[in-house]
């Protein structure tokens, strides 16, 4: 896994939504943390961080 | 008079921060920032005086840690590691949006014992998140000076100047990141056995996996049994994994936080923006509306020019006594300039969007949108930044690849952002498509803008096509990936993006001029004087100029460049304009200006009333076309060599590049010549 995920502030046991996807399966859109930072990263980034669902 | 004192800072922070505006308002510099993750390619030096000192600000570019990914990154690091004798302090520009991940980079300098001073940028973005920073408890908290600043408008930049001037700077002499167990044995091995006592910087070294700094005999000391326990990626993550947990720690005393009710504009526009169909509809159209731009809004002022240079040329060819001087300044020098100088307002508008697009954080929106689409190619969509650009011009392109972290992606970027239709192009691609499509319209859409279209279409799809070889051919074992940070929009600076547009055209129209005075001088030289001749050799229907020197190595070469279905005038323009395209159309304009057989007025006019000895269009429409494919694809450009050379650090890929361009060039147009004469 890029160490840059965890360098952009999502550590685990954040808290965060992913709000656009591009078509075809491209980038994720997604926001986090208190400061609601926005990153864009791979679906293949993304498979790397274990998720529980909240809510 | 009491000498002045030097002194040499650094600007530092997360990429996007406000550090190249922050650059900009201190040393009042046109230095281009945009709202997009790496516009500070290169280390950029400024400097200004306050009081009776100087000072020399580093702008090094943005990073997250100190421990690098790509290649900009790696400058950061290195320059800050290694350079840290020649540098008094560091100035850290927060950002009050992000305060969490400022924190990260900031306490890792710290760490390592430099001096440093921090400076909290766009606090008033902050507060329209309801976002508030208590500047005295962060100060307080990390043990430093920590300034509030506006510095896009220019608000707290005397304070800051104040403080480098008192020598502000402070080195933390507490450490917020405690080494682990495991680690410190070594840390300590290595400390007792060198003259490095910063343990953190020690640590830094064995967490890096890139070269850093350096030790003496450090390979010695770490035995094989040490390398096991400090896998150099899972240090990093430990560490910073730690670090945020004690910056939220800060945070939470230093913020208050009011809950946020509007939505806000980044919110907005993003559900457009990057939406599945909308996102890609807005951004063809953005593009559609700068190539319209291109076109239209600069029809005027290029008349203005140009009938101002035809003008002159009269004028002073009025004006000057008969003679040798004369020529050389009516028709060679002043057509020369004013072919190039037309250009100023076509590349002046497509600069200025290209400006307001970074500007306004729109770029980060486009990378999302094409990643997808690119990675097939070998891309990343990290790309389409520097093939954007390169519709201005590839030599900044070039240089901003470097936040690629993937050395591949970043290589084929280099190696096809040429292809891209530069400014540079604009001037040949109008003059030709002006001779060989009618001035007609269908249904509103004139013909000449969907011939500039096309050839933008061609530069694009061989920059793709070309990629899509590569792939094949550049291996590498590292991974790509896309981890990108998605700035909030902010209102682009309409006015300080105009002034340094206003720089740019000047700095192309200095550039080129300087090159095609000196290609004018030697044009005219070279086609005012002739080996002497037979009287009865002269034919009635060829002109002096056929007969000069100049004409002389045109015809040597023609051989070569009649299959395109080039004459010796053209071929003199493509050989002068290998150090620069622009040139070509300087040298046509001073060719025909020499030929006193062709008719007087714009050059456009004269190329299209040349006739070849058998009455046929000596631009004829086949002509042109190979002309066109022939600019699209050859290199051309020597600024341009020189910047890949010095990107890919590799004279293998610049000669190849070069090579196969110039081939590709010269077979297509060949190829398209013959088929359509």
């Amino acid at each position: 896994m890029p160490t840059k995920i965890i360098e952009m502030g999502l550590l685990p046991e954040t808290t965060f939504r992913i709000l656009y996807q591009a078509p075809f399966g491209g980038p994720l859109y997604i926001e986090y943390g208190s400061d609601k930072t926005r990153i864009a990263l791979r679906e293949a980034e993304a498979r790397f961080i274990k998720v529980e669902v909240s809510e | 008079m009491q000498e002045k004192k030097q002194k040499q800072i650094l600007l530092i922070g997360n990429p996007n921060v406000g550090k190249s505006t922050m650059f900009n308002v201190l040393c009042n510099r046109k230095q281009k920032t945009g709202n997009y993750a790496g516009v500070t390619v290169a280390s950029l030096s400024g400097k200004y005086i306050y009081k009776n000192e100087e000072v020399e600000v580093i702008d090094l570019p943005g990073s997250y840690s100190i421990y690098p990914t790509s290649e900009d990154e790696a400058i950061f690091s290195r320059y800050l590691i290694q350079e840290q004798e020649s540098y008094s302090g560091v100035v850290y520009i927060a950002d009050a949006i992000n305060m969490r991940r400022s924190l990260l980079l900031f306490q890792q300098i710290q760490d390592l014992g430099i001096p440093a001073i921090m400076v909290v940028n766009q606090i008033d973005e902050a507060e329209k998140r309801g976002i508030k920073i208590d500047i005295s408890k962060l100060a307080e908290i990390l043990n430093i000076p920590v300034f509030e600043t506006n510095a896009k408008n220019n608000i707290g930049i005397e304070t800051v100047r104040e403080a480098v001037f008192n020598n502000d700077f402070k080195i933390s002499q507490t450490n917020s990141f405690e080494i682990p167990t495991e680690q410190k044995a070594l840390v300590y091995k290595i400390s007792s056995n060198t003259s490095e006592k910063n343990l953190y910087k020690i640590w830094t070294l064995l967490a890096a996996d890139t070269y850093l700094g350096k030790i003496e005999n450090i390979h010695e000391i770490i035995t094989q049994e040490d390398s096991k326990c400090s896998v150099p990626k899972r240090l990093q993550i430990h560490e910073t994994v730690r670090r945020y947990q004690s910056i939220d720690k800060i945070t939470s005393q230093i913020t208050e936080k009011k809950p946020q009710l509007k939505e806000l504009l980044t919110e907005k526009l993003d559900k457009v923006l990057v939406h599945k169909i909308w996102g890609y509809v807005v951004f063809l159209l953005i593009l559609l509306l700068i190539f319209q731009s291109v076109f239209f809004l600069a029809e005027y002022p290029m008349t203005w020019i140009e009938d101002f240079f035809t003008w002159l040329s009269e004028f002073s060819g009025e004006r000057l006594p008969e003679g040798p001087i004369n020529s050389l300044v009516s028709s060679g020098i002043i057509p020369g300039i004013g072919g190039i100088m037309v250009f100023a307002p076509q590349i002046g508008i497509l600069l200025y969007f290209l400006y307001l697009l970074e500007d306004s954080g729109y770029m980060a929106r486009v990378v999302f949108l094409m990643d997808r689409m690119l990675r097939p190619f070998g891309l990343n969509g990290k790309s389409i930044v520097p093939l954007v650009s390169g519709t201005a011009c590839a030599i900044p392109a070039i240089m901003s690849t470097r936040n690629i972290e993937n050395v591949k992606e970043r290589l084929i970027t280099i190696l096809v952002t040429p292809f891209m239709t530069c400014s540079a192009r604009l001037p040949i691609y109008s003059i030709i498509i002006g001779l060989i499509i009618p001035d007609q319209s269908f249904y509103g859409i004139k013909y000449r803008a969907i011939a500039l279209m096309i050839m933008y279409l061609i530069g694009f799809l061989m920059a793709l096509f070309s990629s899509f070889i590569l792939k094949s051919f550049i291996k590498t074992k590292i991974k790509s990936f896309l981890v990108m940070d998605l700035p909030t929009y902010k209102m682009p600076l309409f006015g300080y993006d105009f002034k340094l547009v206003l720089g740019k055209v000047w700095e192309f129209i200095s550039g080129a001029g300087k090159v095609i005075f000196t290609v004018s001088i030697i044009l005219w030289a070279l086609s005012y004087f002739g080996p002497p001749q037979h009287k009865n050799e002269i034919l009635a229907t060829e002109s002096s100029l056929d007969h000069s020197y100049l004409g002389r190595i045109g015809r040597t070469m023609e051989p070569a460049i009649a299959p395109l279905g080039y004459d010796w005038k053209m071929g003199i323009g493509i050989l002068t304009s290998f150090a620069a395209r622009e040139v070509f159309v300087g040298t046509l304009s001073t060719l025909y200006s020499l030929d006193d057989k062709a008719p007087e007025g714009k050059l456009i006019e004269k190329m299209r009333l040349d006739i070849k000895p058998n009455g046929e269009k000596v631009f004829s429409f086949a002509t042109g076309v190979s002309i066109l494919l022939f600019y699209a694809f050859a290199m051309q450009c020597i600024s341009t060599i020189a910047v890949v050379y010095r990107e890919t650090r590799s004279l293998k890929w610049t000669m190849l590049q070069t090579v196969s361009m110039t081939a590709l060039a010269y077979f297509s147009a060949l190829i398209i010549y013959q088929i359509l004469k």
